[in-house]
C-alpha cells in the first residue's frame, strides 16, 4: 500500500512537469526539450539553497524563476535567432548541464536533516502524509492559476498562438513574445517539479533530468486518452487529465518494479510504455 | 484614406530569380470605398495586399493610413487599423478555441491582451445577438469549438469578427474562392452586407467576374504591377462581362 502511496506522491511531484509539457506541446505546439535541463536546474536550486540554510519557501519562487529564464532563453533562440525549436532546446539543455554542475560544485547534493517544503508548513502527520498534503496544495494552486490564465485575454492569445499563428498575428499579437513567455512558463513549472522531487527523494543529482521529458510527454498522452470520451474538453479537464496521467504513470512504473522487472530495464519500460500510449490514438483514429 | 506612394518591391534581389513586382506604384483609396482588384496571376494583387497588411515591407515608397506613415510598422502592430480575411476559410479562426473565444480575441484586435477575463455574460449576449443576424443558426453554439464548423460558417464568422473592433481598412484576399459555389454566393453577399452596414473601407482581391459585376464602388485592374484600368462610380457600373474578358486578353 505504502508502495503505491509513494507512487502517488512522485506522480504529484511530476505533475508540475507534465503541466509544463502540456503548455509547450499542446498549447504552443512546440517540441521543447529544455525540460531535461530545467528539471535538474529546479532540483539544484532547491538543494543548494536549502543546504545553504535558506528556507524552502524562498527556494520555491527562485527555482521557478530559474527554470523560466532557461525556457525564455530557448524561446529567444528559437524566435529571434530563427533556430529550430528542437535544436534550441537541446542547446539550452546542454548548456544547463554545466550550469547545474557549477551551481552544485559536485554531481550529487544530499539534503539529509535539512528542512523541506513538506515540514516547513506546520502540517501535522507523518512525513508521507505531510508530503501528500503539501503536494496536493501546490498542484491545486498551479492548476487553478493555469485554468484562470488560459481564460484571460492573454491566455486566449497564448492558445491561439499555438493554434493559428497567422490569425492571431492579424489580430495584433506578437507571437514571438507569446512563445518566449510560453516556454518560460513551461520550464518554470518543470523546475518546480525538480524542486519538489529533490525534496521528496532527499537529494539533487546532476543526472536526475535525463529522459524526464518522456515522463511529461507520457503523462500528457495518458491524460488525453483518459478524457477523450468527453465531447467538450475544457482546459480544466485537460489539465486534470495531465495530473491524473502523471500519477497513473508512476503507478504503472511501481507495478512494473513490483512484479520483479529489473531496475536496469526501467527506462526501457518507460520508452515502450510511452510508445504504446502515444500510438494508441493514431491506431484508434485509423479504424 | 489609404495612400501608396512610389512603392517598389523586388523579390530575390540580386539572384537569378530576381522579380520586380511593383515599381513606383501609386494608389489612393478613399474612405468608405469598397475597391475590387482583379488581374492575372503574377500581376501583383497579392503583393499589394501583403504590403498593406505588413507581411511584406516595401523596398522604397510610403504607405499612409489617414496621413500616418505605416511603411515600416510590423504586421501585428498594423492590426490597430487593418483587419484581414484570408482565402483559406480556416485561417481566420483558431479551431481549438470556442466561437466565443475567437470573437473575444477579434473584439480586442486593437488593444493589448491583458490578464483579464473578458468572456463574461454581457459579452456573450452581445456576440449572440451579432451572430444571430447572420441567420446561420450559430447563435446557440457559442461554446462549441470553431473547428467543428464548416469552412463556409467559419469564413462568415471571420468576416463578422473583422468588424467587431474599430477597422479603418478591411483586406479581403479572395474570401470565397475556396468555398462551393452556393456557399460562396451566400458568404459573398453576407460580406457585402457587413461592409456596407459598417461603412467599411475595404479592398478585395477577386477572380470572380460575377462578383466584380455585382459588388464594389471601384474596380482596379492590375497588369505587370501597374494599374491598367481604374473605374469608379458610373464607369464601374457600365462594365460588361465581355469587357472584362477582353481586358484580360489584351
Amino acid at each position: 500500500m505504502s508502495f503505491y502511496l509513494s507512487a502517488v506522491i512522485l506522480g504529484l511531484g511530476f505533475a508540475s512537469l507534465a503541466m509544463g509539457i502540456f503548455i509547450s506541446m499542446r498549447i504552443f505546439n512546440i517540441p521543447d526539450i529544455t525540460t531535461d535541463g530545467s528539471f535538474t536546474l529546479g532540483g539544484v536550486v532547491a538543494a543548494v539553497l536549502i543546504s545553504g540554510g535558506h528556507s524552502p519557501l524562498v527556494a520555491l519562487p527562485i527555482a521557478f524563476l530559474a527554470g523560466a529564464i532557461a525556457g525564455a532563453l530557448t524561446g529567444i533562440i528559437h524566435t529571434r535567432l530563427k533556430v529550430n525549436a528542437l535544436l534550441a532546446g537541446i542547446l539550452v539543455m546542454t548548456a544547463l548541464y554545466s550550469i547545474n554542475l557549477a551551481l552544485m560544485g559536485r554531481s550529487n547534493l544530499p539534503l539529509i536533516n535539512s528542512p523541506s517544503i513538506f515540514n516547513s508548513l506546520f502540517i501535522p502527520g507523518t512525513e508521507v502524509q505531510q508530503q501528500f498534503i503539501v503536494l496536493i496544495i501546490i498542484i491545486s494552486i498551479i492548476l487553478v492559476t493555469l485554468v484562470w490564465l488560459m481564460k484571460t485575454d492573454f491566455g486566449l492569445a497564448m492558445r491561439a498562438t499555438g493554434n493559428n499563428e497567422k490569425m492571431i498575428r492579424a489580430l495584433g499579437v506578437n507571437t514571438d513574445v507569446m512563445k518566449i513567455f510560453g516556454l518560460a512558463l513551461a520550464n518554470g513549472l518543470t523546475a518546480v517539479s525538480g524542486y519538489l522531487i529533490t525534496q521528496v527523494q532527499g537529494f539533487a543529482d546532476i543526472n536526475m533530468g535525463i529522459g524526464i521529458v518522456i515522463i511529461g510527454l507520457g503523462s500528457v498522452m495518458i491524460g488525453q486518452i483518459l478524457f477523450s470520451f468527453k465531447r467538450k474538453e475544457t482546459i480544466m479537464i485537460q489539465l486534470l487529465g495531465v495530473i491524473v496521467g502523471s500519477i497513473l504513470f508512476r503507478m504503472i512504473l511501481a507495478f512494473a518494479l513490483s512484479i520483479g522487472i529489473d531496475a536496469i530495464y526501467l527506462k526501457l519500460v518507460v520508452a515502450v510504455f510511452v510508445l504504446a500510449v502515444v500510438s494508441i490514438p493514431n491506431i484508434k483514429s485509423k479504424a | 484614406m489609404i495612400e501608396l506612394k512610389g512603392i517598389s518591391k523586388t523579390f530575390n534581389k540580386g539572384t537569378a530569380n530576381e522579380n520586380q513586382l511593383l515599381n513606383d506604384f501609386n494608389l489612393t483609396i478613399r474612405k468608405n470605398e469598397f475597391t475590387l482588384i482583379v488581374g492575372s496571376n503574377g500581376s501583383g494583387k497579392s503583393t499589394l495586399l501583403n504590403l498593406l497588411a505588413g507581411t511584406i515591407i516595401p523596398d522604397s515608397g510610403q504607405i499612409l493610413i489617414d496621413e500616418k506613415d505605416i511603411s515600416s510598422v510590423k504586421d501585428f502592430r498594423r492590426s490597430k487599423w487593418i483587419a484581414r480575411i484570408f482565402q483559406d476559410p480556416l485561417s481566420g479562426t483558431a479551431p481549438e478555441l470556442s466561437i466565443l473565444e475567437n470573437f473575444r480575441l477579434a473584439s480586442i484586435r486593437t488593444h493589448s491582451k491583458l490578464l483579464f477575463i473578458g468572456t463574461d455574460r454581457k459579452f456573450k449576449d452581445q456576440i449572440r445577438e451579432k451572430i444571430a443576424e447572420l441567420g446561420l443558426g450559430l447563435e446557440n453554439k457559442l461554446d462549441q469549438s470553431m473547428g467543428s464548423l464548416s469552412g463556409g460558417q467559419r469564413q462568415a464568422l471571420t468576416i463578422l469578427m473583422a468588424t467587431s473592433d474599430d477597422t479603418r481598412l478591411l483586406l479581403l484576399d479572395e474570401p470565397v474562392a475556396a468555398l462551393d459555389p452556393k456557399t460562396a454566393t451566400t458568404i459573398m453577399k453576407l460580406a457585402n452586407e457587413i461592409i456596407r452596414k459598417s461603412n467599411l473601407t475595404a479592398i478585395m482581391v477577386t477572380h470572380s467576374m460575377r462578383d466584380v459585376m455585382e459588388y464594389g464602388d471601384r474596380l482596379i485592374m492590375l497588369k505587370n504591377g501597374k494599374i491598367d484600368r481604374d473605374l469608379s462610380g458610373s464607369d464601374k457600373k457600365k462594365v460588361q462581362l465581355n469587357d472584362l474578358y477582353d481586358w484580360f486578353g489584351e
